[in-house]
């Protein structure tokens, strides 16, 4: 088997929280790859996909099609037209580099809450040059409106159960659903992961008024 | 020397070592320490707490104030953590590489900004980099331990960098131009010499096993994470351009003008900070160092008691007395120097020692000793994590960013950890600062 540094899933739990894991395990399955090939990527998937769902189902993609799963923002771009402010709960970098400047009138926030562990916040938001507003988990109703949409992210659907990041479940809530008029889930990785989503939590997918 | 003499110099060596003892309150410690001071000149009759006061070296406080305010709109453009990235980029993610670039890099940034100020920008790409890649213990107390050092190396390779040399020009004891044509090649030398020493004889990498892997996968995330960072032309511009305008002041103003370096700072520092409106005035009034003004006011309020009270022109006469050749006791005030600096740190150390330098150049070149005695102080402040302020916050952010090992174990880096990497640098800096001061009193 493929020796892979002793490091690669802590390193992987560290670019997560910062990036996102979808945009994250991209990377990890590119240079995996790039490194070993196919069997580099399977001997990844075999020593950290269950302890990291997300990564083992972009390697899985990877492994079935020779390619890493892609990013499509106009959909979600489409949905979030007509809002007035846009709140993101969660975060993946790949995903809000396209939908950001997709959006050049509508005010986008950023919700400042990781559990994956400590965040550069400045950092995360230098990357989209002042378009990307932090907002502290108190300010959440200041984000709410008639037109205004919440966005989170979405890794694959069971069923009727979505998997979605912890923070999710932390804002939405019977309170906070009737304050914003839509509610986005922007699945990520269609299908959903393939081992026990550990990291990740699950919500209705009723929840959302849309999911594209 | 009369009892009431002592007094001022006792109360400076108590506190001293009190704040060295009890860092977390070495600001009421030194501001205590300078009332006392305060107390006793006024009430032998030395000197009156006016007298004392109209001794401080203003000019000295306000470049401080001043640069560090640039500083802050220099980092608020985002410009260093961009050139941090291309630098872990251009060195392949090799840990020696990684080290020579990153200590190459906060030499250049320390000479331009305050040593704080360098840290809190350069050192987060390489603790990204550390966390990501190879985090053995060995690899991060060398490579970060360097970085401090290069930082305080920096800080004395121009007039702006740092406290000694600031106060140097302030002082008008010697020109921008003249400071930075002497010690800038001897902080090169000092900086090669210890890259040198580090690589052949420490060799931090010994024993760790290369992973391209684990180097491209560490590159990738430090990019990731750095994307679409950009330098914010706003902030960077006017800073730039101001720092551009002080330094040709700084280098061609003729004397004759009495536009003193200190008032170059501040009509600079202002026209910047006036360019950028309200971002201009929100730093200068939530963004001035107060801790460093107020540590620095005590400081040289004791040290103006000291010398009121006689006691430096007493150390300078004993220096002079020495049974030695002038430049032996050049060799003698240095090496005390970079010794006191370390058990002192560097703000003690240079302004008090400034005064005791001053009575050798009435025997050997005047640039030779401050030079001399910039490079000792230089040496000190990089024998302990401790004797410069930045140590303590390398090893918060060091701490902060929770490096773990192969193992998972957490990676230290505190006072024994830099231990081996500050005598080092002491012994090369150290010893660059005499071979500088024989070299040029030939």
């Amino acid at each position: 088997m493929t020796a892979l540094p002793p490091s690669l899933g802590r390193t992987f739990l560290l670019a997560a929280g910062e990036l996102g894991f979808f945009s994250a395990a991209r990377i990890f399955v590119r240079e995996t790859s790039a490194a070993y090939g196919p069997d580099g990527v399977r001997a990844m998937r075999e020593q950290h996909g269950r302890d990291y769902s997300v990564l083992d189902g972009v390697a899985a993609r990877y492994l079935d099609t020779g390619a890493l799963p892609g990013v499509d923002a106009t959909r979600a771009a489409e949905a979030l037209r007509d809002a007035s402010r846009v709140l993101v709960v969660g975060f993946e970098a790949d995903a809000l580099d396209l939908l950001v400047p997709l959006l050049p009138a509508v005010p986008a926030g950023l919700l400042m809450q990781r559990s994956l562990g400590p965040v550069d916040w400045d950092r995360v938001l230098a990357n989209f040059d002042d378009r990307l507003t932090a907002v502290p988990f108190d300010d959440l109703q200041k984000w709410a409106g008639s037109r205004a949409a919440l966005l989170t992210f979405v890794y694959g659907t069971a069923g009727s159960l979505a998997h979605v990041s912890s923070e999710w479940l932390r804002v939405m809530g019977p309170d906070v659903r009737p304050q914003f008029r839509s509610l986005l889930g922007w699945d990520l990785l269609p299908g959903g992961p393939e081992v026990y989503p550990r990291w990740l939590a699950t919500a209705d997918v009723a929840t959302f008024s849309a999911l594209v | 020397m009369a009892p009431q003499q002592l007094i001022p110099p006792s109360v400076l060596l108590v506190t001293l070592l009190a704040q060295a003892l009890l860092p977390d309150l070495r600001l009421l410690i030194v501001m205590t320490g300078a009332a006392l001071c305060c107390l006793a000149t006024s009430v032998t009759g030395v000197a009156t707490t006016g007298a004392l006061l109209a001794d401080v070296p203003w000019g000295v406080l306000i470049i401080l104030v001043g640069l560090g305010l640039l500083a802050e709109l220099l980092a608020a453009g985002r410009v260093f953590g961009p050139l941090a990235v291309r630098a872990a980029v251009a060195s392949g993610g090799r840990p020696h590489r990684l080290r020579l670039a990153f200590a190459v890099g906060m030499y250049a940034v320390s000479g331009l900004v305050n040593n704080i100020t360098a840290l809190v920008l350069v050192l987060p790409v390489l603790l990204v980099l550390l966390r990501t890649g190879d985090a053995r213990p060995r690899t991060v107390h060398w490579t970060v331990g360097t970085l401090l050092v290069a930082c305080n190396l920096g800080g004395a390779a121009t007039p702006i960098g740092d406290f000694p040399a600031i106060l140097l020009l302030s002082r008008g004891s010697m020109r921008f131009t003249d400071y930075l044509v002497r010690a800038l090649p001897a902080t090169l030398a000092a900086l090669a010499l210890l890259l040198g020493c580090v690589g052949l004889l420490a060799r931090p990498e010994r024993g760790a096993v290369d992973d391209p892997l684990a180097r491209s996968l560490s590159l990738a995330v430090t990019t990731a994470l750095h994307r679409r960072v950009r330098p914010a032309r706003g902030p960077v511009i006017p800073a730039v351009l101001g720092l551009g305008a002080m330094l040709l002041a700084w280098t061609f103003l003729p004397d004759r003008l009495h536009v003193g370096p200190e008032l170059v700072c501040w009509l600079g520092v202002c026209v910047v900070l006036l360019a950028r409106g309200r971002q201009g005035e929100r730093l200068a009034r939530t963004r001035v160092d107060v801790e460093a003004v107020l540590f620095l006011l005590g400081l040289f309020v004791m040290v103006a008691a000291v010398r009121r009270a006689g006691v430096f022109d007493a150390l300078g006469a004993w220096i002079l007395e020495l049974p030695l050749p002038p430049r032996g006791r050049l060799v003698v005030f240095l090496a005390l120097a970079g010794v006191l600096t370390g058990l002192f740190s560097a703000g003690p150390g240079m302004a008090a020692l400034l005064n005791v330098g001053e009575a050798l150049t009435r025997e050997l070149p005047g640039p030779s000793v401050y030079v001399g005695l910039a490079l000792s102080v230089c040496a000190g402040s990089s024998l302990f994590l401790t004797a410069a302020t930045s140590g303590p916050l390398a090893q918060a952010l060091v701490e902060r960013a929770d490096l773990r090992d192969g193992e998972g174990r957490p990676v230290r880096f505190g006072f024994l950890q830099f231990l081996p990497v500050g005598l080092l640098s002491f012994a090369v800096i150290e010893g660059v600062a005499i071979a500088y001061g024989l070299l040029t009193t030939q």
